[in-house]
């Protein structure tokens, strides 16, 4: 499906990746660990051609896309949510969701110039049910820019789905959240999202991972320091080391 | 029969609305243009010279001098495509600029009846006859150009109703995550350029022909600024913001005679105003918003 083979990044004197590896298999949830500035969110980037990798390659469905743009990788069928939220704030909950379809090329005949509302009604649809999974459906009308942290966070989410992706990357889903929120997100996550689909999920809470991940890995200063089932990988006194530091 | 005073307004409402509505155009696609004032220029030149040295219909000279401003600013839209903000904003300024001074070098005069005409550097452009000669009356023209702007506005707002105007506010608010749609901006910012710069272009060439005269010095940066203060004033939310804009200024501000010669301490003043309480304008994307709403549910019921 998505692997990663030896990627490395550098931002002038600072070496974000080094020789990363990564191999995510179809129809499992993989979780991204590490702590801050553990090259995490690089990670990303490079996986949806936000940054080319200096070094590596990325393949998907083995096919070479370490040089196709963000917008190429998008259409190839990887999706993702960003760290700090990005949505559209002056846009109404509804249109952030058809966004992604507009950029599929889903709204029919006339993909340019037709009205939104009209010629993309089965988009419209489409964009509904999507806000249904994840429980935005009473908000669609809503402006986004009036959605409270925990809804965005949905609507960013739905973004991402509308257009059935074959990776899904979802970069701290339950960021700023409480531990309630976290529990329905990781709910959300774990029940409607995950279910047959390949996720990446990027995440600080060690609780969200052990409820959603089938499969971890830990990256530490640009380096993967560990892979496998999540409880073993949780146990290993390389990642407690990095996460809490040497006793 | 309203007045000529009262006409003039009017229709220099409907001239100046066109350059408003170019730059609103790429207000909402997120770039700052000071330089729309350039496609505004070159269009009433070339038309002008189509009319009055070559003997073309208007409508011909209208879509000719559009259509070269628009070749303009797809170029100029091109060159830019790997700056924005404050960037962008002073590569437009720096090309109507050049585009000004340009003029002050152009001369290219024809004898008609005698006498040389066709434009002159700095003494401009005059003699631009092409209402006299064919007997359209002041009422008459002023209804050609609000039926060219009622046009652009027709078509706008099919663009702000289609997938299309829903990329350009998408480009306005975050290019990164237009992106991440699967949308390639660069081919989206070049066809807001070269729309805009066609619309610039439409009020130019009318301009040209309701004076009847024009100079390089009427395509000054304050057009392109107060082209720019339009839609900031009227608002980013709906085409008809900037058509606000212009009424405003225009048509309340130029015609009261109590502030003349105050008018652009006052219009300054309300445009610092407005930046800093509504900063997108009277009508912005969210009151837009609710009163379509608000519009949907008392049709329903």
């Amino acid at each position: 499906m998505l692997e990663l083979q030896a990627v490395g990044k550098t931002f002038g004197a600072l070496q974000a990746l080094r020789g990363v590896d990564l191999h995510l298999r179809r129809g499992t949830v993989s979780g991204l660990i590490g702590p801050n500035g553990s090259g995490k969110t690089t990670l990303v980037n490079i996986i949806t051609g936000v940054y080319a990798p200096d070094s590596g390659r990325v393949l998907l469905d083995g096919k070479d896309v370490s040089r196709a743009s963000a917008n190429q990788i998008t259409r190839l069928g990887v999706s993702r949510t960003f760290q700090n939220i990005r949505i559209f704030n002056r846009m109404s909950v509804l249109e952030n969701v058809i966004v992604a379809l507009i950029g599929h090329d889903k709204l029919g005949l006339f993909p340019l110039l037709g009205s939104v509302r009209g010629v993309g009604g089965a988009g419209v649809e489409a964009a509904r049910r999507t806000l249904e999974t994840v429980g935005l459906l009473k908000q669609s009308n809503l402006f986004a820019s009036e959605l409270p942290l925990p809804l965005r966070r949905r609507l960013e989410i739905a973004r991402a789905l509308v257009c059935d992706p074959k990776v899904l990357v979802l970069d701290e889903p339950a960021g700023g959240m409480t531990p309630a929120e976290t529990a329905s997100i990781s709910e959300l996550i774990r029940s409607r999202i995950a279910p047959g689909r390949t996720c990446v999920v990027i995440e600080h809470k060690l609780d969200l991972i052990s409820r959603v991940c089938e499969h971890l890995c830990v990256l530490n200063h640009g380096e993967k320091i560990a892979e496998g089932d999540p409880r073993s990988v949780m146990s290993q006194p390389e990642v407690i080391e990095a996460y809490l530091g040497r006793a | 029969m309203p007045n000529d005073y009262l006409l003039t307004i009017i229709s220099n409402i409907g001239m100046i609305s066109l350059i408003a509505l170019s730059a609103y155009l790429l207000l909402i696609s997120g770039e700052i243009s000071f330089g729309q004032q350039a496609y505004f220029g070159i269009s009433a030149y070339a038309g002008a010279i189509a009319t009055t040295l070559w003997g073309w219909p208007l409508w011909v000279a209208l879509l000719f001098g559009s259509s070269l401003a628009a070749l303009a600013a797809g170029f100029v839209g091109l060159l830019t495509l790997r700056i924005s903000g404050l960037y962008f904003s002073i590569a437009t300024l720096a090309f109507a600029e050049m585009v000004r001074l340009s003029l002050f070098e152009l001369t290219y005069q024809v004898e008609i009846d005698g006498e040389l005409i066709g434009p002159n550097g700095a003494e401009g452009f005059g003699e631009i006859r092409w209402i006299f000669d064919n007997d359209v009356s002041v009422l008459e023209y002023t209804l050609v150009i609000y039926g060219v702007l009622l046009l652009v506005l027709f078509c706008l707002v099919l663009i702000e109703r289609s997938p299309l105007g829903m990329i350009f506010r998408m480009l306005g608010q975050d290019p990164l995550l237009t992106r991440v749609q699967g949308l390639n901006p660069v081919r989206y910012k070049v066809t807001a350029a070269i729309l805009a710069g066609f619309i610039a272009g439409l009020g130019g060439t009318l301009y040209a022909h309701s004076f009847t005269y024009i100079e390089p010095q009427m395509f000054n940066i304050m057009l392109g600024v107060h082209s720019l203060a339009y839609g900031l004033i009227g608002g980013l939310g709906t085409v008809l913001g900037p058509l606000l804009g212009v009424a405003i200024d225009i048509g309340f501000l130029e015609s009261l005679r109590v502030i003349q010669g105050y008018r652009m301490i006052v219009f300054g003043g309300l445009v610092a105003l407005m930046l800093i309480f509504m900063p997108r304008g009277i009508l912005d994307e969210n009151r837009v918003y609710r009163l379509k709403n608000a519009v949907r549910r008392w049709f329903r019921a």
